[in-house]
């Protein structure tokens, strides 16, 4: 088998197992208000992209950013999205946003990564029980 | 709320993803219920993701094809995922968010850097000795 029948038989393969993930991160988006984003970059990674490659990371967030356009259509009659939200939320999530991104490049990733975890973890447990 | 909103934008900004923290932040600090709070949250994202992405792009150019793709798929999940949120109780819709989100943190926590990044990081070890 030569290397270009090959890619196409890898790309049958893969295909089909992007569009299921892309759906499953969409389902979760949408159900959760958040999230979708570790399965596209997992999925991305698998399906032919690099894994840990920063293309995917950039990918997965632009395709999550979509969905919460889409699912904030749904959500709009529960939560006030006003001037008020764009206030409180919305400046001081651009500029952690941007800071975090001029961050990345100087802190060690890995280590911020594991600190993070915990921190979720710690979250999904006492909302667990609240 | 604006400080809290920062420092998990912060965290989403360096790719290690905000995780529904602000979520959390919103339920168990400032009380909302759960379907609000997720509503603010997908509100959160889309400046958070906005701004880290100004920067990112420049050095991680977009692949448009894959990301045409992964759209058109992802928003049909989106569309039945929040139709189905709007039908759920909060308290079951609260459960489910703590069990991803413990299951997230879980995956994130014992990932393994990449097998590139490894070699890379015994090579620059290697030439810096």
């Amino acid at each position: 088998m030569n290397a270009r029948e090959n890619t196409k038989t890898a790309l049958r393969t893969l295909t089909p197992l992007l569009a299921l993930g892309a759906l499953a991160a969409g389902f979760l988006n949408g159900l959760l208000g958040a999230g979708g984003g570790v399965i596209l970059y997992f999925i991305l990674g698998a399906a032919g992209g690099s894994r840990g490659s920063k293309e995917n990371l950039v990918l997965s967030s632009t395709a999550v950013m979509f969905f919460c356009f889409v699912s904030l259509f749904f959500y709009k009659g529960n939560a006030a999205l006003g001037v008020d939200a764009i206030l409180r939320v919305g400046v001081p999530a651009a500029l952690g946003g941007l800071f975090g991104a001029y961050l990345l490049r100087r802190l060690p990733a890995a280590a911020v990564q594991k600190l993070f975890s915990a921190v979720v973890i710690l979250g999904g447990v006492l909302m667990l029980f609240r | 709320m604006p400080v809290a909103s920062f420092l998990v934008a912060l965290l989403a900004g360096m790719g290690v993803g905000s995780g529904g923290l602000f979520v959390v932040c919103l339920t168990l600090v400032f009380g909302m219920n759960q379907l609000a709070a997720q509503g603010l949250n997908l509100y959160f994202y889309i400046f958070a993701a906005a701004a880290a992405l100004s920067l990112h792009v420049r050095t991680a150019p977009l692949k448009w094809k894959r990301l045409f793709f992964v759209c058109a798929f992802g928003t049909v999940g989106c569309v039945l995922g929040a139709e189905t949120a709007q039908t759920m109780e909060f308290s079951l819709l609260r459960r489910i968010f703590a069990i991803v989100l413990i299951a997230s943190g879980g995956v994130a926590f014992f990932k393994k850097e990449p097998p590139g990044v490894e070699s890379a990081k015994k090579i620059k070890k290697t030439l810096y000795k």
